[in-house]
């Protein structure tokens, strides 16, 4: 017998369109109060991104960092920790991957490739620290993961205006990279790179490890039962290091891919922030690999959309951060239309019951 | 109806989760009573009862109390209404001391501090008033499961509770302990409180209630005047059918000696000795019992077999390997299999599905794996397999295990126990809060299990369970084997409950 899918099932994506219709309307409301021109502005955020190959492309290439960061919150959090490290992972991850390529100075692009190998596993091991301080010391992970991410900014400063610094540049920029690292164009006319395929081929393969292997399955165990998981003979311990070490890989990945798909050399003097924008990834998504690229795709558009707005028209940028809270409030608030799904499911019930009566 | 203190009328309910745990259910109690309320688990009494409490809202029905209708919304507004309730686990702070437990959230005031005298004279007050011999000053942490009860109903008579919920009071109690729980049961009756006692024991309803009520499968099914009941009658109402707790056990064939322990000792954190030079042996095809008072070592001997406590001493031989600091995964390699005491805690995942349940301890198995990928088709064959075999009652596999009923969550981690043929079935009570009839089915199983050669811990704090399915009973009190019955009919209830308290000891138990 085929199962027919329930109304109610129907309602999480109810929900989330609900959330976008309503945060819509409160960006519309802001804007009106604030803009000469509301129906210019408004159109621009929701239509400016579609205008021109270069405004889409700049989504798309927004996409690459906002992916990398989602997965590896998910990864971070699938064993029920909160390590938030994922922001110094991705910061040194630049920092690893600018100075391995001026370090290394291999031919072509197998300087890239290990540079951004080099990155990975620096990555990793930021995201680790927390991870290991949990199991053996009983840290909080939250705590432990605000810290580091401090340690990697300033040690990262640290270590690109001590070797790497370009004294022909004025701030705290690095040295170019070596010809060749870099990850290529993919459109004209935009700056859309190799690294959104890197980043599609590692939601593929996330997907595999989360879905197919018994380690995703254990991590998961773990993460709703760690009791559980070591009467079964899993050692939730090892799990949970294993899991930020891969979550630590994912993010200095992205940070390398990012650096060496967008910029010529190191430049940022401050956290870029995308670790924390992995978390509203992961929450946009419910910690669902496969809807990380819409998420992701989401977020990005959203932002392109809001920068397009703030430059056509009187509404500062700070706003996108407000109308971007405001959807993720409205996405992870549960509780709307809590009380349909509770009167469908009850009538289904109902139903349901009524036919096994009848059946009998 | 005369002297009628509370009547639920059509109640139903509908959990969130689409699960409806009550349709049109009528329960009426008289004043004065001891009103059974009997069903199996899933039976909906849980859910009845927290509506009452208000815990739960109803999704249809009312409540009259005392012939007004009742509205509650929470716990506190069911005790202002004299409506008390004594849970099944117990809701108290295990770090005060027992006057300070009862007077929680009522504290009788001097200025703003608690005065300590006056809070303990009126526990002592109450305490004598009914017979309810405590020491106000005892830390709650030390006192026995049976003294913890006496607190948690001293707490609901302090609030001024005319009517007394009380959730399976006895599973946790000795013979002796259930006894003087119903004298004072019958005392709070003589002075006008009403009593709902949930249970599912058929001769304890016999022994102390008036009237009784029957749910199964979410609906009434009837009431009855208690002296007009059988228990066949009873119990053929509670599962639609006639069972008799009884298993049909072959005689026992011991074989070699499985598992042999010896010397086993084991000191938590804390610095409390939990086992203290533990020494027995399973042959195969033996049921060996382990009885005794909650708290008195049988989950931490059955938990160290297992191996959760590495820095146990002493020797765990099971067919000529050690155990003892061997990891979990290893020792069930070995071939044992573990059912654990708190299902919700420990032996399922409430929020995975019931095939990921099933399958957690065979994950790394190449049975489920092709190309060292998971094989979803092989492993939903498993799960369906199993849920048809152990007859657990679900939508299908992907139904989330914590959406079952106890009865059957229970058969899930059962299920999964069995799943890996295990040489040696350490059971840590398998039929707690279960219905009569995956108890039986339970039981057959073990009994099953037993019968094919293999050997069988059972630790239960049911004796009725120990003594149905021994072949052999092991007492332990205070963390040390206090006595040991090769033959398990050699001995009455009575007799182990004197072993169990302390009363009683055996010299050289071997």
């Amino acid at each position: 017998m085929k199962n027919k899918k329930p109304l109610s099932g129907y309602i999480e994506m109810f929900r989330m369109m609900l959330a976008i219709f309503i945060s819509l309307l409160i960006v519309f409301a802001i804007i009106l109060l604030i803009s000469e021109e509301p129906l210019d502005a408004l159109g621009d955020f929701v239509f400016g991104p579609l205008t021109s190959l270069r405004r889409f492309g700049n989504v798309i290439e927004g996409m690459t960092p906002l992916m990398f960061t989602g997965l590896a919150v998910i990864i971070l959090f699938k064993p029920g920790l909160f390590n938030l490290s994922m922001e110094g992972s991705f910061f040194m991850g630049m920092v690893a991957a600018c100075g391995a390529s001026l370090v290394f100075g291999l031919p072509g692009k197998i300087n890239l490739i290990a540079a951004m190998a080099f990155a990975a596993l620096v990555g990793g091991v930021v995201c680790l620290i927390p991870g290991v301080l949990k199991v053996k010391a009983h840290a909080n992970e939250l705590v432990t993961s605000l810290m580091i991410n401090y340690i990697c900014l300033y040690f990262g400063l640290y270590v690109i205006n001590e070797f790497f610094y370009d004294p022909t540049q004025n701030s705290s920029y690095s040295y170019k990279f070596p010809e060749g690292t870099v990850l290529e164009n993919i459109i004209d006319g935009t700056r859309v790179n190799q690294g959104t395929i890197l980043a599609i081929i590692t939601v593929v393969l996330i997907w595999f490890l989360v879905n197919k292997t018994s380690f995703g399955f254990k991590a998961n165990l773990v993460g709703e039962n760690n009791n559980m998981a070591d009467y079964c003979g899993v050692k939730s311990g090892k799990i949970i290091i294993i899991t930020q070490f891969v979550g630590g890989i994912l993010a200095g990945f992205g940070g390398a891919a990012h650096l060496f798909g967008m910029f010529e050399r190191f430049q940022y003097s401050a956290l870029p922030g995308y670790g924390w924008d992995g978390v509203l990834i992961a929450i946009v998504a419910k910690h669902k690999v496969q809807y990380v690229p819409f998420a992701a795709l989401f977020l990005s558009y959203l932002r392109i959309g809001a920068d397009i707005m703030s430059r056509n028209s009187n509404i500062p940028f700070e706003i996108v951060n407000i109308i971007q809270a405001v959807m993720v409030l409205l996405i992870s608030a549960t509780a709307i239309l809590s009380g349909v799904k509770k009167k469908l499911i009850i009538k289904e019930t109902r139903a349901l019951e009524a036919a096994k009566e009848g059946g009998r | 109806m005369e002297n009628e203190i509370l009547r639920m009328e059509h109640i139903t309910k509908v959990y969130p989760n689409g699960v409806m745990a009550n349709k049109d259910v009528n329960l009426s109690v008289k004043e004065g009573e001891i009103h059974a309320l009997m069903g199996e688990n899933g039976a909906g009494k849980s859910t009845l009862m927290k509506i009452l409490f208000g815990d739960e809202e109803a999704t249809e029905g009312k409540v009259w109390y005392k012939g007004e209708e009742l509205k509650v919304k929470n716990a506190s507004d069911a005790i202002k209404k004299g409506i008390g309730m004594v849970h099944q686990h117990f809701m108290l702070v295990d770090s005060l001391r027992v006057y300070e437990n009862v007077v929680l959230g009522m504290e009788p005031k001097k200025g703003i501090m608690t005065d300590s005298k006056e809070a303990i004279r009126l526990v002592q007050e109450t305490a004598d008033k009914y017979n309810l011999k405590v020491d106000p000053m005892a830390v709650v942490g030390d006192i026995s499961v049976g003294q913890k009860q006496k607190v948690e109903i001293l707490k609901v008579l302090l609030r001024g509770a005319k009517l007394l919920i009380l959730d399976e009071p006895t599973a946790v109690l000795t013979p002796q302990e259930t006894q003087e729980l119903f004298e004072q049961l019958l005392m709070l009756k003589k002075n006008g409180h009403t009593i709902i006692f949930i249970s599912h024991k058929i001769r304890e309803v016999m022994q102390i209630c008036d009237n009784l009520t029957v749910l199964r499968g979410g609906k009434t099914v009837g009431s009855m005047e208690v002296r007009n009941a059988t228990e066949e009658g009873i119990s053929h109402f509670m599962v639609g059918r006639d069972v008799v707790l009884r298993v049909n056990k072959k005689p026992a064939e011991f074989g070699d000696v499985l598992l042999n322990v010896k010397n086993l000792n084991y000191t938590n954190k804390e610095g409390r000795k939990l086992l203290d030079n533990v020494s027995f042996k399973i042959r195969k095809g033996q049921i060996l019992g382990v009885a005794g008072v909650e708290g008195n070592g049988q989950n931490e001997l059955a938990e160290a077999i297992f191996g959760f406590y590495p820095d146990a001493t002493g020797s765990i031989m099971f067919e000529g390997n050690e155990l003892l600091g061997k990891s979990i995964k290893m020792i069930r390699k070995n071939g044992l299999s573990y059912i654990p005491e708190d299902r919700i805690k420990t032996g399922a995942a409430g929020n995975l599905p019931i095939w990921a349940n099933l399958i957690a301890d065979t994950i790394d198995t190449n049975e489920l794996k092709k190309n060292g990928l998971l094989d979803y088709k092989k492993i939903h064959e498993r799960g369906k397999e199993l849920i048809e075999d152990f007859a657990i009652l679900c939508k299908n596999d992907e139904q989330l295990a914590g959406m079952l009923s106890g009865g059957n969550m229970q058969k899930v981690v059962v299920a999964r126990e069995f799943s890996s043929d295990p040489k040696l079935l350490i059971a840590n009570q398998p039929t707690r809060g279960i219905d009569v009839g995956a108890n039986e089915f339970i039981w057959k199983k073990i009994v099953e299990q037993r019968d094919a050669g293999k050997g069988v811990m059972l630790v239960s704090a049911d004796l009725n369970e120990i003594m149905e399915l021994s072949d052999s009973i092991l007492v332990m009190c205070d963390g040390h084997v206090a006595a040991y019955f090769e033959d398990a009919s050699s001995v009455t209830e009575f007799e182990l409950g004197n072993y169990m308290l302390g009363l009683k000891r055996q010299e050289d138990v071997e």
